[in-house]
């Protein structure tokens, strides 16, 4: 099930608040648990299994490792965190990677093993990395162990962020899950930025990821350089607006059910550096993998070299995480060849650029980085490239970027603005200032004109008009 | 201030709870007439169903479906991304003088079907070639509205690049002069109502201007519109490209042409399933909102047609919806014209040769972009390679 859609706005969501609220503090757990399985097992009925599967080894874990660190023995206590880094990484690799590898071996060695073909079943990036950061957590003393096996559940099956984030480290909503307190204020901003969230995804993402699925679907030859930076354009403002609606929903579901998740994104595009980026971009991430990868690896206080090599590993997973194919390993790779650059020239070399120089430059190496990142197949994204950069012989613009432009201007123009913060400024701090009641009729308005306007969009998408003519 | 978070909380849950609530108790509609189609119901609970997951994607097409104010959100939606300046919206570019015109780019083709109906229907078109000599078959290719109403596309706008399609099959052809484009032909009469506005397929009257490119290219005289006496049959046909958008736009007119020569009709749809003594069928368009369907009533596997024309020949057609309103020009040319439609033809092809043995010429008619979306050319023929 997906935020994005009639089924969820209209039976799942007005049920889960109904019978959430109606419900008296202690079995909210207990509800939200049983919910956010419904709410995956509707597309994945068998899969649901995985997810009980994680739940399970990582509650077991827990307890163990709290067991043996009350006794004193870290070294079991490190064996136990291992089994669960082992078990859930065994399930992300087998049912993400499998092929992947397989494709690998047959490639490298005169073996011919069949595929396995298993379709990836949704949010498992996210939520083996949820469970694991738990019993990681609590080995380090950074969270308590959770005995209460309904709440764990509801911690790792949560549906407002199981599907696509924000990675919610345990330590972050360990209290919330014990005791939280509904309220208010914290409902009323959910259902903004819930709100906020459904259009960047419905009126924005949706709208320009047309253009861009055309633009990619085009025959190579009749690519020109102006639609091939058009289709670019197209994918750099969906994903975003794609990524982050989805995070912001999440977030606002959390608020409106008494959680606190933390931001996912800070207006990435405004960077001034590719490290910056990176800091604004996913954040939840980014965050993983410093704690969890680069830290313990020993982050930069182990030498240069070594701080290197350990931000290869980090921007190779960091890739992988994206996807089982070669174009997510070099997108990674891409990024942490651009960081240590970054890191090891520009931090040395002391002349001032102005801002939106540095800004351009982001976004050119963001830019072509996406490029990289939304063809899977190589050699159709080394095409693609290449027309980007005029090096296949098609015209530098034609008639079809010029009617993309005209047709899809307005809808570029409020994306564009969209993904800077002087909306948020604007609207936010000058005409709308936080606490004033003037803030509160104009968020009720805008909420239900977008909601309004989102609803039509869907229901238009699903609208389908029978072609007689087949028939 | 407190009000005010009461106020946002009321609205929200207000609008999602009584949307829902609405959607559920409202009596089910079973057909839309903007969309022309039987909507989805309220699936039955099957635990089976349910783990296979048939369950919940109908239970969500059935609330997408029956989801209140649903062509008023549509038009809403519409009008919004209209407003925003979109020069086509739902596939359908909106344009001059109330025409709306098919959109169509490579993401509407898969180019591993396109491939494989060009190479399948060249190697029939050879083997016709061989069979009959070249001055027998006729493959003829009508261009999308888009590429020849140029001047009613909205500024920049083009339509699909047909050419490189009529190109490739005309390279596989063993004697190429058989493949007829009439994409010029068409062009030099666009100020004239040669299509819909409403609608992708052809006026009868851009199928008599297909027809005197026909009788050019195979060397007869063709008659003079003059000869055909015009009888419009509706003022108010609103056509499949309308469906997807609901603008307001002008509705079509649909007119015949009757030979001021009669000829002695007959017509045997699918071996005596239907028999008419007319190549027109006004019955079919009193209830029905599809007008084109005058033309031969519609599409159905295999219309036989008997002409008493005289001319002792006798036409295999291959052919999809734009045939349908050129067959009437044709008629007096040919004894009998067989036409065949691939998409609805379940039996074998080898037969259908058996069944009618004096077959002298063969034509394949298609509107291009119809014809390389078409998943039956490739596996007809395909099949009846395999038979041969």
């Amino acid at each position: 099930m997906v935020f994005s859609s009639l089924l969820f706005l209209f039976r799942f969501l007005p049920l889960v608040l109904l019978v959430y609220f109606l419900a008296p503090g202690r079995v909210r757990n207990f509800i939200l648990f049983i919910f956010s399985l419904i709410f995956y097992a509707w597309g994945e009925p068998y899969y649901v299994v995985l997810i009980l599967l994680s739940t399970v080894i990582d509650y077991t874990a827990g307890r163990l490792v709290d067991k043996f660190l009350s006794q004193e023995n870290r070294k079991k206590a490190k064996w136990a965190v291992a089994g669960s880094v082992i078990m859930n990484l065994g399930l992300l690799g087998f049912f993400k990677y499998g092929d992947f590898l397989i494709n690998i071996v047959n490639a490298v060695t005169p073996l011919d093993i069949g595929l396995m073909e298993l379709a990836l079943p949704i949010g498992i990036s996210f939520y083996t990395f949820q469970t694991m950061s738990y019993t990681i957590d609590v080995y380090r003393g950074e969270a308590k162990v959770q005995k209460n096996f309904i709440a764990f559940g509801a911690y790792v099956a949560m549906f407002p962020q199981l599907i696509a984030g924000p990675i919610v480290r345990y330590q972050t909503i360990a209290e919330e899950l014990n005791a939280r307190k509904e309220n208010l204020n914290d409902f009323s901003k959910g259902i903004l930025k819930f709100i906020v969230g459904l259009g960047k995804k419905v009126l924005i993402a949706n709208q320009v990821g047309m253009v861009f699925s055309e633009i990619a679907a085009m025959q190579t030859d009749y690519l020109s350089t102006a639609s091939a930076w058009l289709g670019v354009a197209a994918f750099t403002l969906q994903i975003y607006f794609d990524f982050s609606g989805y995070s912001d929903m999440a977030i606002g579901l959390g608020l409106m059910l008494g959680f606190h998740f933390p931001e996912n994104f800070n207006y990435p595009y405004e960077s001034k550096s590719i490290t910056e980026f990176w800091r604004r971009w996913h954040i939840s991430l980014g965050t993983w993998f410093r704690e969890y990868v680069y830290i313990p690896l020993g982050g930069n206080k182990k030498g240069t070299g070594r701080q290197i090599l350990n931000l290869a590993v980090v921007w190779l997973l960091t890739g992988l995480w994206h996807g089982a194919s070669w174009n997510f390993v070099i997108w990674g790779l891409y990024y942490g060849i651009l960081l240590v650059l970054e890191k090891s020239l520009l931090g040395k070399c002391r002349i001032k650029l102005p801002g939106f120089v540095k800004r351009l430059y982001t976004l050119f190496f963001v830019m072509v980085g996406w490029a990289l990142f939304s063809i899977p197949d190589m050699a159709d994204g080394t095409g693609y490239l290449k027309t980007m950069f005029g090096l296949s012989g098609n015209g530098l613009a034609d008639r079809y970027a010029g009617y993309i432009v005209s047709s899809n201007w307005a809808v570029f123009l409020i994306a564009l603005a969209g993904s800077t913060s002087l909306m948020a400024k604007l609207c936010g701090q000058k005409l709308f200032p936080e606490n004033t009641a003037r803030r509160d009729v104009a968020a009720s308005v805008f909420s239900l004109g977008v909601l309004a306007v989102s609803v039509a969009f869907l229901v238009n998408a699903a609208y389908n008009p029978f072609l007689y003519f087949r028939f | 201030m407190r009000f005010g978070k009461i106020l946002m909380i009321i609205t929200f849950c207000g609008a999602i709870g009584i949307s829902a609530l609405v959607s559920v108790l409202k009596p089910e509609t079973e057909f839309s007439e903007k969309e022309n189609r039987y909507l989805e119901t309220m699936p039955e609970l099957d635990v089976s169903d349910i783990l296979a997951g048939d369950f919940q994607k109908d239970y969500e097409a059935y609330i997408n479906d029956q989801f209140f104010l649903r062509d008023t959100l549509v038009d809403f939606s519409v009008g919004i991304q209209r407003g925003l300046g979109r020069r086509d919206v739902n596939g359908v570019y909106i344009g001059k003088d109330d025409y709306l015109l098919e959109r169509y780019t490579d993401e509407d083709f898969k180019q591993e079907l396109m491939e494989d109906n060009s190479y399948f229907l060249s190697v029939f078109l050879n083997r016709m070639i061989e069979n009959y000599g070249s001055g027998h078959v006729v493959c003829m290719m009508v261009p999308g509205k888009a590429n020849v109403l140029t001047e009613k596309l909205p500024s920049l706008a083009e339509g699909y690049h047909e050419d490189t399609v009529v190109s490739a099959l005309r390279d596989l052809l063993s004697a190429p002069e058989i493949l007829l484009d009439v994409t010029e032909q068409l062009k030099s009469h666009q100020e004239e109502y040669i299509y819909y506005r409403t609608d992708h397929h052809w006026t009868g009257l851009g199928a008599y201007y297909g027809y005197r490119a026909w009788a050019e290219h195979t060397g007869r005289t063709a008659r003079d519109m003059e000869y055909y006496q015009q009888e419009t049959v509706s003022e108010d046909f609103y056509g499949t490209t309308y469906n997807k958008v609901h603008l307001d736009v002008l509705p079509d007119s649909v007119t015949i042409y009757h030979p001021s020569e009669a000829l002695d009709i007959s017509v045997n749809k699918n071996d005596g399933e239907t028999i008419s003594d007319s190549l027109y069928f006004p019955e079919e368009i009193k209830e029905e909102s599809d007008k084109y369907r005058i033309f031969l009533g519609g599409n159905t596997a295999k219309i036989d047609i008997k002409t008493g024309a005289g001319t002792g020949r006798t036409l295999l057609l291959f052919k999809d919806s734009f045939a349908n309103s050129f067959v009437p020009f044709l008629a007096a040319d040919y004894d009998r014209i067989i036409m065949v439609d691939l998409r609805y033809y379940s039996d074998s092809l080898s037969g259908l040769f058996l069944q009618y043995p004096d077959i002298t010429d063969v034509m394949v008619l298609y509107n291009v972009e119809k014809f390389i979306e078409d998943d039956a050319v490739a596996s007809v023929l395909d099949a009846w390679l395999e038979e041969e």
